[in-house]
């Protein structure tokens, strides 16, 4: 159907897909969302949430929006690569430092670059830098605190070349394998490790078959809330407003609920007996260079020299000079 | 009237020999790619990258070529009751407004599946990094080929041609097997001739 | 909901598809409402079959295929005969025990009673066994080729509730054991009183020879499961791992032309697609009724009516029971998993014993008229007519309803296996 412009007025609900369930910190960015514009909008507009994934995987929902057969949604940038080349940053392993650098870069001129180029490519209009947070490995094999504990061990990856080429560099076998497979797989040893945010990892109970956890934080992987352009567009200029104003409002929120629900969830899995490692981060920064390098043409804009230069070292070692 | 039917059954009937190779060859590089992915982990201890994606897209086209193709003989699971308890006219008619409505559905297949391929072309694929459109398209044509295959079923009941079932191949087949094999109960296969008791459905095959 | 429900009805009713009456009806549904474009019935169609744990169901149906053609099934029936073929009723249960032996090679029930019955029916003829019960039991049989891992209805079930294919194969083993049994009981009692005779038994040496010729086919299983749960591969590589060993037997027992693998290919291709397209429909139906929260609705619905654990399964028993006379097992399992799903967890019960109690009951539609592809194979067969072998089967039926009760209201029999072996 055809979108009728809707009035100042209007009353009605959002329709917003999430990946995670209830009480995560996607659904507690997304409440915050829906608080602010119910207190935005006198009560007019609500949310409704859909969890798990019940609407589509993270590639449907992202399409879903772009022609707009969903309306809102929380996604992570792994599959948004597919759609705007530039979000294959996102799988760019060792590229941010720390949370400072991740927020700076994301609420700074390259996060909005970005979501300008993805609101012109596919119709969905990002409206906040939420996150999934820092992705860790664990494995049923060994310690991990440098690469060369890594060697051999058959390691998980999504079907991203640059994650393959990440872990073939940190010597293991990397195996391309889809999600509903992972925890049959592990739990059976056809592979021994895999990666991911810690929240997912403690939500999924990869803790009942993985062993170690090692505190890599190889990539950032945000999640953004996003909705549809054509469905943002049908509502009043005023209530355009009022989402814009409730997508800000709730980063700061989600943010703050992914790092409590991170420490939980490690704390979680060390109750239930894994063994946390330290790495040495720059043997895995050396090793996965080269994956780096090799992208450094193929990421439009020299995205990824961009941000290398926002590093707090680099500011800090430009300060000294 | 009759001769274009006749006609348009004869070309759709080579255009699904054609369909039927195909099928034989997507379900081949299916297992071709997962065997390969399975014996590379373990005797070369390499992943394919691309294998699942490329193998997960050729198993949508076998799916909507494969259905098309069963339309032609009206295979597609449906609940035939009413076709069994009419006969003669009423139930070509009951046959040819099921196919008709079928079609109306197709149509949409076609035409929005057409949309959607446009709508995702510039959509990469994660591994092989070719345009979404190539794996959706699968959609649209298999909307074609469905109404292709419906409108030659339609002509089929129109001509009064029978067309064999999925359940009458099926005892064709196996049949046909049973009386290659040999085996130590073969003695019973003679008495079976003499017995005449029942309905002659499909027993004049063999 | 409403124009939905009329629609479907219709289009079932005049005959058309099931594919098209499910996907159809949700179109018009999703063309009146006005919530969105359609094109999400491409979209979401694309979305159910883009799906890497459904490879599963070509490649077993591929597996099945090539072990028919490569000539197992006869060797599975000397060997079954020669278990049990002197006994009472021995051919009758020698059809059952084969087709025990075949579920666990084959996904589906139809090609059971093909591979088995184009062999056993004639045999049992000739021995004096009544058109009626050789028919109808070995159509009953057939149904053990759904309960039996590997089977269709068991991986979509899995993939419709997001559960491991592995575990609800296991827990179809011993489910399948117990109906297997009763079919025994049921064959050896019956021919009891009519006085049908074993044929001879056979000597030592002659069971020896019999299962060493059905060896490679009566191994098949233990890789296919042995694999999967030592670590080797993951279910859906199983059953390729299945189609290469079926092809590996065929070429040694020298069964194979080229005519009849390609031939193996394309007909398995489009068997696949006959029950896929079902998934690709109901996959489009599952989007719009949770976009319109519709399980909610029904939990919530559940939940004011308080009808208990044993209120409901008594319900989704029937329920599936008369889904199952008319809608194929496959397509009924993705109907209406995402609507009895949810209620089934809300009240505690395990969703792998939910899918088992489904498949169970849906199995039973394989042999109820007026749709029942079990027993239009074995009328074909059997050569008699389908409104004789209707009422031959209820015996049968009633037997199998008695092992539904038990697989119901005995949770451990369906997760006592995938508890031990797999932890979850
Ligand atoms: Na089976
Ligand atoms: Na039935």
């Amino acid at each position: 159907g055809a979108i009728v412009s809707k009035d100042d007025d209007y009353e009605g609900t959002i329709n917003f897909s999430l990946a995670l369930g209830p009480d995560s910190h996607h659904h507690e960015g997304g409440k915050a969302f829906a608080e602010k514009l119910s207190e935005l909008t006198a009560g007019r507009i609500g949310v409704k949430f859909y969890y798990n994934n019940a609407l589509g995987g993270e590639r449907e929902v992202v399409e879903g929006m772009s022609i707009n057969s969903i309306q809102m949604g929380m996604a992570s940038t792994g599959p948004m690569g597919g759609f705007v080349r530039s979000f294959m940053l996102f799988d760019m392993p060792y590229l941010f430092e720390d949370l400072d650098h991740v927020y700076g870069v994301l609420d700074g001129e390259i996060g909005q670059e970005l979501a300008d180029e993805f609101l012109d490519t596919t119709n969905v209009r990002i409206l906040s830098w939420t996150e999934n947070g820092f992705r860790y490995e664990t494995n049923s094999k060994q310690p991990v605190e440098t690469p060369e504990d890594l060697q051999g061990i058959k390691h998980r990856t999504q079907e991203s070349t640059a994650q393959i080429q990440t872990w073939s560099a940190l010597g293991t076998d990397a195996i391309p394998m889809a999600w509903p497979e992972v925890y049959t797989a592990l739990q059976q040893g056809v592979i021994d490790s895999q990666e991911n945010p810690i929240a997912t990892i403690a939500d999924v109970r990869f803790f009942e078959v993985q062993d170690y956890i090692a505190m890599t934080q190889h990539v950032y992987s945000p999640a953004p809330m996003m909705i549809s352009e054509k469905y943002f567009q049908s509502f009043s200029e005023a209530d355009q407003q009022a989402i814009l104003e409730a997508g800000e409002y709730a980063t700061d929120i989600q943010r703050e609920a992914s790092a409590i629900q991170e420490d939980e969830a490690l704390q979680l899995m060390l109750d239930e007996g894994m063994e946390k490692t330290e790495i040495d981060r720059d043997a895995f920064v050396d090793a996965t260079r080269p994956v780096l390098e090799a992208w450094q043409d193929e990421i439009p804009r020299d995205l990824i020299g961009r941000v290398l230069e926002e590093a707090p070292s680099a500011r800090s070692e430009e300060a000294d000079e | 009237m009759t001769a274009f039917m006749e006609q348009y059954r004869r070309v759709v009937d080579g255009l699904n020999l054609a369909v039927r190779w195909i099928l034989a060859a997507l379900m081949l590089v299916m297992t071709v790619l997962i065997g390969w992915q399975v014996i590379a982990r373990f005797i070369v201890g390499e992943s394919l990258t691309f294998s699942e994606e490329v193998s997960r897209f050729v198993m949508v086209w076998l799916v909507l070529l494969g259905a098309a193709y069963a339309a032609k003989n009206g295979r597609l699971m449906k609940v035939d009751i009413v076709e069994h308890m009419l006969s003669g006219k009423a139930k070509s008619t009951v046959i040819m407004v099921a196919g008709v409505l079928s079609i109306v559905f197709y149509l949409v297949l076609v035409v929005f599946g057409f949309f959607i391929v446009s709508a995702v072309s510039y959509q990469m694929t994660p591994a092989t990094e070719v345009s979404m459109s190539i794996p959706m398209a699968a959609l649209p044509v298999g909307g074609l080929l469905l109404i292709i295959n419906t409108i030659h079923q339609m002509f089929g009941v129109a001509l009064g041609v029978e067309e064999e079932s999925e359940v009458e191949e099926l005892v064709a087949e196996t049949e046909a097997e049973a009386e290659i094999d040999a085996t130590r109960l073969s003695d019973a296969d003679d008495a079976d001739a003499t017995d005449s008791n029942g309905s002659q459905k499909g027993g004049d095959r063999s | 909901m409403m124009i939905l429900i009329i629609c479907a009805v219709v289009l079932l009713f005049v005959g058309a598809p099931i594919a098209v009456a499910i996907a159809g009806s949700t179109t018009v549904a999703i063309g009146t409402s006005g919530i969105f474009g359609l094109e999400v019935v491409p979209q979401q169609m694309f979305i159910a079959l883009n799906s890497f744990p459904l490879m599963a169901i070509p490649f077993f149906i591929l597996a099945g295929h090539l072990m028919q053609v490569g000539g197992i099934s006869e060797r599975l029936i000397d060997f079954g005969s020669a278990l049990i073929g002197h006994l009472t009723g021995g051919l009758a249960m020698a059809a059952v025990l084969t087709s025990m032996f075949f579920a666990a090679i084959s996904g589906s029930g139809a090609a059971t009673v093909a591979a088995i019955g184009s062999i056993l029916i004639p045999a049992m003829l000739a021995h004096g066994y009544g058109r009626g019960f050789t028919a109808a039991n070995q159509a009953v049989s057939g149904a053990l080729g759904v309960i039996i891992p590997p089977s269709i209805p068991l991986i979509l079930f899995a993939v419709a509730a997001n559960e491991s294919a592995g575990d609800m194969f296991l827990a179809g083993i011993l489910p399948g054991i117990i109906v297997t049994m009763s079919l025994l009981l049921m064959a050896y009692f019956y021919s009891r009183k009519r006085g049908y005779k074993g044929v001879q038994k056979a000597t030592g040496k002659e069971l020896l020879i019999a299962f060493r010729r059905s060896i490679l086919a009566l191994l098949m299983p233990v890789i296919v499961l042995g694999g999967i749960y030592g670590g080797i591969f993951t279910p859906t590589e199983a059953a390729v791992v299945a189609v290469l060993y079926a092809l590996i037997v065929g070429f040694v027992y020298k069964r194979f032309t080229l005519k009849k693998l390609a031939d193996a290919f394309a007909d398995s291709s489009v068997t696949s697609a006959i029950v896929m397209i079902v998934i690709a429909a109901a996959g489009l139906f599952a989007f719009y009724i949770n976009v319109l929260g519709f399980p909610d609705q029904i939990l919530a619905f559940m939940e004011s009516i308080n009808l208990g654990v044993v209120g409901f399964l008594i319900l989704a028993n029937l329920l599936l029971l008369i889904a199952g006379m008319f809608i194929e097992a496959a397509a009924a399992i993705l109907i209406f998993v995402p609507i009895l799903l949810p209620m089934a967890v809300g009240l505690g019960i395990d969703p792998v014993h939910f899918g088992m109690i489904m498949v169970v009951n849906l199995s039973v539609g394989l042999v109820t008229p007026p749709v029942g592809l079990n027993l239009f194979v074995a009328s074909d067969l059997a050569k008699m007519s389908l409104s004789a072998l209707s009422k031959a089967v209820i015996p049968f039926i009633l037997v199998l309803l008695i092992s539904i009760a038990i697989v119901s209201g005995v949770p451990q029999l369906s997760l006592w296996l995938p508890n031990l072996i797999s932890g979850g």
